[in-house]
């Protein structure tokens, strides 16, 4: 009898419903009401300022260097993880002895901590002791400062970023090489077609829906970057890889400008959503869904 | 059936829920009471040597008497423990007594998070008196006669030297720089190259705001000026001369510079392995220095030079006890104990290099065997007569982080310093507004 009335559809998705007004929508609404008070989190009086968070966050040149390098971090790491875990995924898509071994190999770093992998990092980085530029000496490069200067702690991160996801992002995609049904290459075979043919007319179409799916994920997740940076620089040298996750945390809790990290805070919030819709109204058109 | 295996997931979730919960606030709660003794917690950020004392301290006294248990709990460096200080005013979960970084205690006593210890003192026949004056600094708040922090593990920093590479290059082993003219003289002869690498540099310093905080005052000028709306180092080009002198040091090949993350690691590890013949550090390391370089070579200590006069610093933290502890009295009972007791502050700054903080510490016969035995360790202390502190502020932190980017951006990104600082003096004004 409960189970014909109208109320039982959403007594069952109470419990889901309510989990994601608590942990979801509540903070989100209350990220927005802190960006516009002064709070430092021991104060009990939260003053309302209005709109001066924004105003001096919009009017400070670290905000831009801030979002610029979230852009160039993002955009290097989502595209240099995209191209190598797929060619790496099409060389393990066959299944010899070398290939399984290669397979947990580079999927390794990823059940590793974060946190000791910035540490080991670190250490193979050390301009004076360091294994990279014992092997750039040995190539007959000049010696990097890696994260110690600004010209390149960028980049050092970046390798570290793509080192750690790679493994992860070329097992998915070689999950979805090997769900594409046999008989469709059979076809191709039969017509003639080139390998380059079968590539970018079979191949990515069938798994673009999976591509795309990385896309957003890893889009969103180098957004989101934190312990790298935190263990590895500092955001520094000067700002140098400061992004708005490390600057949200600064503000919050080494400055404790709680209403101004909240502010960052919306900003980031919109930066990817916009970035998510324009996915979905570009992209989506493109992907093939089976 | 269907709804009855439904039904059980959701119970088995909530008991799960439930108990999860019950974890939670039982580990907040339970410690109130120990084996019958009144449990109190001590929040600091004194690792590696310096965090095996306070451990063995806190332990002296949990021995010497049966009534309260103190439990001491690192809380990562000064910034990671205030941060974490000022998250548990928020959450109710405050320890009885921490130790905050001096220059923070402002932010804290602004939000009436810290007890007035005066009737505590009064109580125990004590007054603030007793303390070192040149520590007192950021005790008080508002001058209202309220004392919210004592002092405790006080540093200023000093000039550490290798004694026998200064004998190897024919300087005076027994004396360091006087001045900023000698001290880049003294670099530059003990600097020593082999071809175009250079194994050992003449000098070394964390590219920190403490060293750059102390040279301007060496060269008459303050951190925050005395109205408090800007920098004090800006309009009367003080900032200038330092970032130009640091400038100058790390060209001319004598000045090893410390990468930004981990630098006073670094810095620290190039003096003792020797790659650095002087480095200026907290007075708080001497115990580890002379530990990591014994029967290395000889380690001195010595003002730090002057340039128009003598000034520093101080660092280092002070302890506090919070409104929302619970057990305040037994909090006072330790903390009167660190005070006074021979076996409390006293033995951690006997070994551990930080200033003996109290006047009957210093008139004590082991600090005063200590300071004959090892004239190292009397240099910060006789340096304190010119201690300037002059950061006094509500958003000195906010501020700090940006003299921060600063100094990285003329050091490893060789940004011109007028811009830096002119930018710098911006900012300041902006933030100190606040």
């Amino acid at each position: 009898m409960i189970r014909n009335s109208k109320a039982y559809p959403y007594l069952l998705i109470a419990p889901a419903m309510l989990a994601l007004f608590a942990f979801v929508v509540y903070p989100m609404g209350y990220l927005v009401y802190l960006s516009f008070t002064n709070w430092n989190i021991i104060n009990p009086v939260k003053k309302f300022i209005g709109l001066t968070n924004y105003a001096t966050m919009f009017a400070r040149e670290e905000f831009y260097t801030v979002a610029w390098n979230t852009f160039v971090y993002t955009f290097f790491v989502v595209a240099v993880t995209l191209v190598l875990s797929l060619l790496l995924a099409i060389w393990f898509n066959k299944n010899t002895k070398f290939n399984i071994f290669g397979q947990a190999a580079i999927f390794t770093p990823h059940i590793i901590s974060l946190v000791s992998i910035s540490m080991v990092w670190m250490w193979i980085m050390d301009p004076e002791i360091g294994l990279l530029n014992y092997i750039l000496g040995w190539l007959g490069i000049p010696p990097l400062r890696w994260l110690q200067s600004s010209d390149t702690a960028m980049l050092s991160i970046i390798l570290v970023s793509v080192w750690k996801g790679l493994g992860y992002y070329t097992l998915v995609i070689l999950a979805s090489l090997q769900s594409i049904p046999p008989s469709i290459y059979e076809a191709c075979e039969l017509d003639n077609a080139s390998k380059t043919q079968v590539f970018f007319k079979i191949t990515l179409p069938m798994i673009s829906p999976q591509l795309f799916f990385l896309l957003i994920v890893m889009t969103i997740a180098s957004f989101k970057v934190f312990d790298t940076i935190r263990i590895m620089t500092g955001g520094g040298p000067n700002n140098a890889t400061n992004m708005f996750v490390y600057y949200i945390y600064e503000y919050a809790f080494v400055n404790m400008k709680i209403g101004y990290a909240s502010a960052v805070g919306v900003v980031l919030l919109g930066f990817i959503s916009i970035i998510t819709v324009i996915y979905f109204k570009v992209l989506s058109k493109k992907v093939h869904y089976q | 059936m269907k709804k009855g295996i439904i039904l059980a997931f959701i119970l088995v979730l909530a008991a799960s829920l439930a108990l999860a919960g019950c974890g939670g606030s039982k580990q907040a709660a339970a410690p109130a009471q120990k084996d019958g003794k009144i449990v109190v917690h001590y929040w600091h950020s004194m690792a590696g040597n310096n965090g095996e004392l306070v451990k063995a301290m806190v332990e002296r006294y949990n021995a010497s008497q049966n009534k309260v248990q103190v439990i001491e709990t690192f809380q990562g460096g000064y910034e990671d423990a205030a941060a974490k200080l000022q998250q548990s005013i928020a959450a109710g979960t405050t320890p009885e007594i921490a130790m905050i970084e001096r220059a923070f205690v402002e932010r804290f006593a602004a939000a009436n998070a810290l007890v007035d210890l005066s009737p505590y003192l009064a109580k125990a026949n004590l007054s603030k008196d007793m303390f070192v004056k040149g520590l007192m600094g950021y005790s008080e708040y508002n001058n209202d006669g309220k004392l919210v922090s004592v002092p405790f593990n006080r540093s200023t920093p000093i000039l550490y030297y290798n004694k026998t590479a200064f004998k190897e290059v024919g300087l005076n082993p027994d004396k360091g720089p006087e001045n900023w003219a000698q001290l880049k003289e003294f670099a530059e002869k003990l600097t020593k190259k082999d071809g175009a690498k250079t194994v050992r540099y003449g000098l070394t310093w964390p590219i920190e705001t403490w060293y750059f905080k102390a040279m301007v005052a060496q060269s008459g000028g303050r951190t925050i000026n005395e109205k408090r709306t800007d920098v004090g180092f800006a309009d009367n080009g003080t900032g200038l001369a330092v970032l130009n002198f640091w400038v100058d040091l790390k060209n001319s090949g004598v000045f090893k510079v410390a990468p930004a993350q981990d630098g006073p690691t670094i810095s620290r590890q190039a003096f003792i392995n020797g790659e650095a013949a002087m480095f200026m550090e907290s007075t708080s390391l001497m115990g580890t220095v002379m530990k990591n370089t014994a029967g290395k070579f000889e380690v001195g200590a010595a003002f730090l030079p002057m340039n128009k006069l003598r000034a520093m610093p101080t660092g280092g933290a002070n302890v506090a006890m919070m409104a929302k502890g619970k057990n305040k009295d037994a909090a006072w009972d330790f903390l009167k104990w660190m005070l006074t007791d021979p076996q409390g502050g006293a033995e951690f700054c006997l070994k551990s290099g930080y200033m003996p903080f109290t006047k009957q510490m210093i008139d004590s016969p082991e600090i005063q065997a200590l300071w004959k035995k090892n004239p190292q360790f009397k240099v910060a202390f006789d340096q304190l007569n010119y201690a300037v502190d002059t950061e006094q502020h509500l958003h000195w932190s906010e501020l700090k982080a940006e003299l921060k980017k600063a100094l990285q951006a003329v050091m490893h990104d060789n940004k011109d310093p007028k811009a830096v600082i002119d930018n710098l003096s911006k900012e300041a004004k902006r933030i100190l507004a606040q």
